[in-house]
């Protein structure tokens, strides 16, 4: 017989399990396949109840984020070669309810990202004719790395204090903020400030920097975070200090 | 079909189970040993407050072999404590710019090292000499 790998995936059917429970599927092992490719595969030849979320397979959707044994991950980057001779565990992401099998609820995060303004805001419509938004590259570098999240949620899987403060905000959120109070052509930081200044902002984070280690597109959510807590240093300072402040 | 997303509950000892938040709870564990050195200090100058005889005595044990222990297990956790600071320090700061580029990391982390030798050089002279 051909060299299999045996892959365990947590299972949740809410019309039927009290909780989650785990199952077995052994699969052929191929030295190209990701996990994304072993769960396709048990859904079409083993088990078409499986749920689970994918795209692009190319690191770009950010759908198929998942706990590979124990770590976050996505699926569609994640080599069973890398694997080979253990078991591997799949488990969806660690820190959000689970839906079903290995899809989450990701409601609290779209709630958290949409009240932080996660666009540009600026001060007053420029007509057309103005033109386009000019901006040198020093002005681009500021804000480009955090541009290249793909709301895959790792970073909430890794962060302790996700689990332990529901209400925190998150480092992908947080690092979308940044980007936008970063960017020359936005005025909203401001705005944005009410949620990144508070308790539940940047200041649940304790600057464990796993979210910037789990993070697939090099964004740096950690750094986002402490560069954020330094300009809330300053606000909160400014508001104190300064005549006209606010309290 | 019904939704019930059902909330796993956080692993009582989530952070011995993976080691990166093992590594995390060790950092933030040196915070005590930080504080009890600091409250040994604070007690060399209360003692020094008391006279000659007190500050003798408190002297005494600090060089005692249980004194020199303590001393050795808070040095270590400071050190831990400064080496994983330096660490993260480049996260910490705005990307700061020189001809346009950020200055990289690792350099930033090794100017803190450089930076720490150098104190550390300047306050045995001091109190050397
Ligand atoms: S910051 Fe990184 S890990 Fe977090 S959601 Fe964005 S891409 Fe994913």
């Amino acid at each position: 017989m051909s060299e299999t790998i045996t892959i365990r995936v947590l299972r949740y059917d809410p019309d039927k399990d009290a909780e989650p429970r785990f199952d077995d599927f052994i699969v052929p092992y191929r030295d190209e396949w990701v996990v994304l490719d072993v769960l396709a595969y048990i859904k079409e030849a083993l088990d078409p109840s499986l749920a689970y979320r994918g795209s692009c397979h190319m690191a770009v959707c950010g759908s198929c984020g998942m706990m590979v044994n124990r770590q976050p991950k996505l699926a569609c980057h994640c080599f069973i070669r890398d694997y080979r001779g253990q078991l591997v565990t799949v488990e969806p992401l660690d820190h959000f309810p689970i839906e079903r099998d290995l899809i989450v609820d990701q409601d609290g995060f779209i709630e958290k990202l949409s009240s932080l303004y996660p666009y540009l805001v600026t001060e007053h419509d420029k007509p057309l004719s103005e033109g386009t938004n000019l901006q040198t590259p020093a002005q681009l570098a500021a804000f480009r790395p955090f541009t290249q999240c793909i709301n895959c949620l790792l970073c909430y899987a890794a962060c302790p204090q996700v689990a332990l403060n529901e209400g925190f905000t998150g480092p992908a959120a947080l690092a979308i903020a940044h980007r936008y109070n970063r960017d020359s052509r936005d005025s909203g930081e401001e705005l944005r400030s009410e949620i990144t200044d508070s308790h539940h902002g940047v200041w649940d984070c304790t600057f464990v920097g796993a979210c910037s280690e789990v993070c697939p597109k090099n964004v740096d959510p950690a750094a986002a975070i402490q560069q954020t807590k330094i300009s809330a240093s300053f606000r909160w300072l400014k508001a104190r200090l300064l005549p006209g402040g606010t309290s | 079909m019904t939704r019930r997303p059902y909330v796993r509950p956080l692993h009582p000892h989530w952070w011995l189970r993976d080691r990166r938040q093992f590594l995390y709870i060790l950092r933030e564990s040196t915070s005590v040993f930080v504080g009890l050195y600091s409250a040994i200090l604070m007690n060399g100058l209360i003692r020094l407050s008391q006279g000659r005889e007190a500050w003798q005595s408190y002297l005494d044990a600090l060089s005692s072999p249980l004194g020199v222990t303590v001393q050795l297990i808070c040095l270590a956790f400071a050190a831990f404590h400064a080496v994983t600071w330096f660490g993260v320090t480049p996260k910490a700061m705005p990307p700061i710019l020189i001809k346009g580029e950020p200055i990289p990391a690792c350099t930033i982390i090794r100017g803190h090292f450089i930076l720490w030798a150098i104190l550390s050089l300047a306050v045995l002279i001091v109190l050397g000499g």
